[in-house]
């Protein structure tokens, strides 16, 4: 078995809403590679996850982001049915701007430990009120995170969904399972 | 001219996702600047096969008469772009946060303020990770690096996030100190490079 293996990309032709990776393999440790933008044309898109398409509130993350001159701390959200990776690009950004995720999660076939995962994202500029960005030409945005899954359980799925609308064609997500030995 | 190692006897496989692409170390004397570049010749090292590319650095720059610890390291995606760059920085140094953004229209970033050999331990180098997405789609250029660096009684920690905002195909980087009064890089220092391979057969 190779030490770093693609275990799936999905690649979208076409806006999807949800994308769920139900074959993780009996890999030491997961890497999640995705490079992500939203089908809204007026609302600010998040990256959700919900580990093993569980929806009952034992998801828990907080972050760290700069932001043009700002650089914010923020957290701790509590018991919230998904994961929040954060932003981005949809319909007011440059056709052409993705935002790109690395995502880490050691040891996630444990049963004898909750699942933590941490990731670092960038995004391109962008301008206007929270919530409905009008451009692409404002302060742009890097971030590092962690999130909490409270479960013991083994992650053996989880499921990839915007906060609102779809991911646009274009966006690609790849899993790959690294093996100690 | 031989296969990429994921086809075996013809047929297309998924094998190492991660193939070893290049490695530099700097011996002898300083080096002014290093540049890596796909051969661009269907090799199992061409760029164009992959999606993304991971850089890892080990590195420090030095200037005779520099005086300061700390030197920014500099990188330019194919050499005489005139794409813009946004370059987001979020940095800790110990005792406060700090987040910058800042624009160029010549296709350079840099990463962060790595250890300068001015007055600085000879053997303290800055670590980073630099990750360069979808290296040959039709979108603008996605790249996060991380860093950490030492500089003899101070540090600093930095993720930066920058767009390319380009959609060639990534085909070189030109790594070079982004400071004045800096000759280059110091001898020690080294570079490998990465290229990510998707999953390929369903």
């Amino acid at each position: 078995m190779a030490v770093i293996e693609a275990i799936a990309t999905t690649y979208l032709e076409l806006d999807a809403a949800t994308v769920t990776f139900s074959s993780l393999g009996t890999y030491d440790h997961l890497q999640v590679r995705a490079s992500l933008r939203g089908s809204s044309a007026t609302v600010t898109t998040h990256f959700h996850m919900r580990p093993n398409g569980d929806t009952t509130g034992l998801n828990f993350f907080d972050w760290m982001e700069g932001y043009g001159s700002t650089d914010w701390s923020d957290g701790r959200f509590t018991s919230y049915p998904y994961q929040n990776l954060y932003e981005m690009p949809m319909g007011a950004h440059d056709a052409s701007a993705y935002a790109t995720w690395v995502i880490d999660f050691p040891d996630y076939r444990s049963t004898t430990k909750t699942t933590t995962f941490n990731y670092i994202r960038g995004m391109q500029g962008i301008t206007g009120a929270y919530g409905t960005p009008t451009g692409s030409s404002g302060p742009s945005q890097v971030m590092m995170g962690q999130g909490v899954y409270n479960s013991a359980l083994a992650l053996t799925s989880f499921e990839l969904l915007c906060s609102t609308g779809s991911f646009a064609r274009g966006s690609t997500f790849t899993v790959y399972g690294i093996q100690d030995s | 001219m031989a296969d990429p190692a994921y086809i075996v006897d013809g047929v297309l496989t998924d094998g190492e996702a991660w193939v070893a692409l290049a490695s530099t170390e700097v011996t002898g004397a300083t080096a002014a600047n290093v540049t890596l570049t796909s051969p661009d010749d269907g090799s199992s090292t061409d760029w164009s096969q992959f999606m993304d590319l991971v850089l890892i650095c080990y590195a420090q720059l030095y200037g005779a008469s520099y005086s300061a610890n700390n030197a920014a390291f500099g990188c330019k995606i194919n050499s005489g772009s005139s794409a813009s760059t946004a370059n987001q920085t979020l940095m800790g140094d110990g005792s406060s946060a700090s987040a910058n953004l800042e624009t160029f229209t010549d296709g350079r970033f840099r990463w962060t303020d790595g250890a300068a050999d001015g007055t600085l331990d000879t053997e303290v180098f800055s670590a980073s990770v630099v990750q360069f997405f979808d290296i040959n789609s039709g979108k603008y250029k996605s790249v996060l690096a991380q860093s950490a660096s030492d500089f003899d009684g101070a540090g600093s920690v930095t993720l930066n996030g920058i767009t390319w905002q380009s959609q060639d195909p990534i085909k070189s980087l030109y790594l070079y100190s982004w400071s004045g009064g800096i000759s280059g890089w110091s001898v020690g220092t080294r570079f490998d490079l990465f290229g990510v391979l998707p999953r390929m057969v369903a």
